[in-house]
């Protein structure tokens, strides 16, 4: 059995032993010092320990959160702080989900939930989403959390009549006892995300276009 | 297994590795396999000790040029890959020899399914030399399952740590490095993922049945991963997408617990955006919507690149202030063509191979392929006289064979509607101009920007003027991001409390 040759114009002996010496140089990788986080991860266990929310964490933890917002949520919020604000994560949840990208939509809401329990207008905005992108688990789960925390809103039997357009069946909806769905004459879904584009900027918008598709314009 | 060797940066040892290996490979045909089996594990465990402050120190391009960085990705691209070769050997001579225990045949299998995965990573610099040996993989598979050993566990030292992974496991990790390592993940980017299948292993077991979402190999095939359930008769193994899946939410979970996955080892060094990145790829790969538009056969042609948000906004600016060449004039030198002159920027020609509704494949000269990189923003101008169109770099595949790489674009501006470069001004006065790509509809709900990503950092209006009026925009949200650019929606928003001033 013959050993595989190296192919032409691979390195010599003494290219390989520079280039390996060169590349034993300390790279300096680390932007964020993941390491002085005593928390181990160890890929079984549930990520978030029961009880555990943002506002408690150490300032490792906020550090990699923050960025991982920044990051994934490129454009629409820059860290943890821009999720304070539900109307602003609301906008840009709606946003992501007009873009066609329900998870990113979802995964916002999901992390402003995170540090603004209090609150129902995110929770509803999800249960919106979740309905439109015709995400049946995530609605029931969200559903659920949503009638434990606020038993009696008086947003429930909007919940339940979406519940059983999107999971026919689930004892959660089935067995609520608010009005059957008035089919054929209902809405097709709540308006919790907020409204559409406001009219006048969105007839502005209209405008802008019309007025840079016109060759020539490069002027101040 | 020993976790640590002598540091092959040295020649001598090196060299004597060398001497080892082949000594090893030479005498499979007289020694007995136990034996073998043996010297190739002490061979693993050397080139382990020996590369791994290598493997870490490439993951920062700078550090070598890119030539640098290829040759020697290309030198342990090899070890892997001939290691691998010997280690099919080694398990076959095993498996045929009845006096040999499953322990140590396992270890054997495990081992060389390993170097399988290893070889492949590291084809991403090296570059693909032709089609995979996937018969071989799947031999090796079918003898597993023969033996009964696909789920036995084994324990290894990788990068000179100890891992657990079955045989299933470590079969499926090369099958889905085979699948990402097509060009469309950088080398951080395929070490997250490793990272992640490591983690994994628990949720790369194979099954004989499919249950839910999944992927199979067939094992009497010569070819990768496919979806679904096999339609006919022949051996094949199904990997569930469903409990990928759930493992990848753990890892979002994570995150948003503000931990790192895995929070040791190199991967845990990567930045995040490498991480996000991989995520994402992944959601697409185990919700199965990986779906590409249909390739169509082009006439064979160049393409005129500039790449780089620089140079691509330059382009558009002086093509736009200049007036687009005609066709007929190109011979001379046209008024676009003193964008030439002032940055003395060499014309850069890529062949055209093949496309699609959504994009473009490429192939680049090597002079032109070391600035193509996923993520890079390109103007291409397809005909001499017509408007460029927008594109990023989705996926780039060296040639191994040569000194050519394929890069395929996806296309983020229409052919029919051209971009225009726009100065934009804020309520600060700082000015720059940028790109404005118009989408399909009319109301302007489609239409972008390509800025500076940091431009985004910040919560800027932005004034445009245009026909005696002014509009303000906001910048909310991103459609593409690349290597410093951002494709970026807008709203219109109310000029009126700011102080216009028009130049």
């Amino acid at each position: 059995m013959a050993r595989p040759t190296a192919p032409s114009g691979e390195l010599n002996a003494e290219q390989v032993a520079s280039l390996l010496a060169a590349a034993q140089r300390r790279p300096q990788l680390a932007d964020i010092p993941w390491h002085d986080d005593e928390a181990v991860f160890d890929g079984d266990a549930p990520a978030r320990p029961a009880g555990a929310s943002p506002p408690t964490f150490d300032a490792t933890r906020r550090r990699i959160r923050d960025r991982y917002i920044g990051v994934r949520f490129a454009g629409l919020a820059r860290g943890a702080a821009d999720l304070d604000n539900p109307v602003r994560v609301m906008k840009a949840a709606r946003l992501a989900f007009e873009e066609g990208d329900a998870d990113t939509a979802l995964e916002l809401l999901s992390l402003a939930i995170d540090q603004n329990a209090g609150g129902p207008q995110l929770r509803l905005a999800e249960l919106e989403i979740a309905y439109r992108a015709r995400q049946r688990a995530r609605f029931t789960r969200a559903a659920r959390d949503f009638h434990e925390l606020f038993p009696r809103s008086l947003e429930w039997p909007e919940v339940v009549r979406l519940g059983r357009r999107v999971a026919p069946g689930e004892p959660l909806f089935a067995r609520a006892s608010v009005a059957p769905d008035a089919t054929g004459t209902a809405h097709d879904a709540a308006r919790w995300v907020d409204s559409p584009w406001d009219a006048a900027r969105q007839l502005e918008a209209a405008e802008f276009h019309r007025a840079m598709m016109q060759e020539g314009f490069l002027a101040h | 297994m020993p976790t640590s060797g002598p540091d092959l940066s040295s020649d001598a040892a090196r060299a004597e590795y060398e001497r080892e290996f082949t000594a090893v490979f030479d005498s499979i045909p007289v020694t007995p396999a136990r034996v073998l089996a043996q010297r190739f594990a002490r061979l693993d465990a050397r080139l382990d000790a020996g590369m791994t402050e290598a493997k870490t120190a490439m993951l920062v391009p700078s550090l070598l040029s890119t030539a640098e960085e290829r040759a020697l990705g290309r030198w342990i691209q090899r070890q892997h890959a001939e290691l691998s070769r010997m280690g099919c050997a080694i398990v076959l001579a095993m498996a045929a020899d009845g006096r040999v225990e499953d322990e140590p045949a396992m270890q054997a299998l495990a081992l060389t399914l390993v170097h399988m995965g290893e070889a492949v990573k590291w084809e991403l610099i090296a570059g693909r030399s032709g089609p995979h040996d996937y018969a071989a993989m799947h031999e090796l598979a079918r003898l597993a399952l023969e033996r009964g050993w696909l789920r036995g566990a084994c324990m290894l030292t990788i990068d000179r740590l100890p891992r657990s992974a079955t045989i299933g496991a470590l079969y499926f990790r090369a099958l889905l490095l085979d699948r990402f390592s097509s060009g469309n993940l950088s080398r951080q980017q395929i070490e997250v993922l490793d990272a992640f299948l490591w983690e994994w292993s628990g949720a790369l077991a194979a099954a004989h049945e499919p249950a839910g979402a999944v992927m199979r190999a067939d094992l009497e095939s010569d070819h990768g991963l496919r979806y679904g359930a096999r339609q006919g008769a022949g051996a094949c193994l199904y990997l569930s997408l469903d409990a990928l899946e759930a493992r990848r939410l753990d890892v979002i979970d994570a995150f948003h617990a503000g931990r790192v996955v895995p929070e040791h080892g190199r991967a845990a060094q990567i930045r995040l955006e490498a991480h996000v990145a991989v995520l994402q790829q992944l959601r697409r790969m185990f919700t199965a919507d990986e779906s590409r538009a249909p390739r169509e056969p082009v006439e064979r042609a160049e393409v005129e690149a500039w790449m780089g948000l620089n140079e691509v906004t330059h382009i558009l600016e002086l093509g736009h202030r200049a007036g687009i060449a005609p066709a007929e004039d190109t011979a001379t030198p046209s008024r676009a063509d003193k964008y030439d002159e002032v940055y003395d920027r060499p014309r850069r020609l890529l062949r055209l191979v093949d496309a699609s509704e959504t994009g473009w494949l490429l192939e680049a000269a090597e002079a032109d392929a070391t600035a193509l990189v996923v993520g890079e923003l390109l103007a291409l101008r397809f005909h001499p006289g017509t408007p460029c169109v927008l594109a990023c770099v989705v996926r780039c595949v060296r040639q191994a064979d040569g000194d050519r790489m394929r890069v395929g674009v996806e296309r983020l501006s229409h052919a029919a509607l051209p971009m225009r470069p726009c100065p934009l001004r804020t309520e600060h006065g700082l000015d720059g101009t940028y790109i404005f790509v118009p989408g399909e509809d009319a109301s302007g709900r489609q239409d972008a920007f390509v800025v500076p990503y940091r431009l985004l950092e910040s919560s800027e209006r932005f004034l445009v003027r245009r026909n005696g009026r002014d509009f303000a925009l906001g910048f909310n949200r991103v459609r593409r991001r690349g290597r410093g650019w951002a494709l970026a929606g807008y709203e219109m928003v109310d000029a009126s409390p700011w102080e216009i001033v028009v130049a």
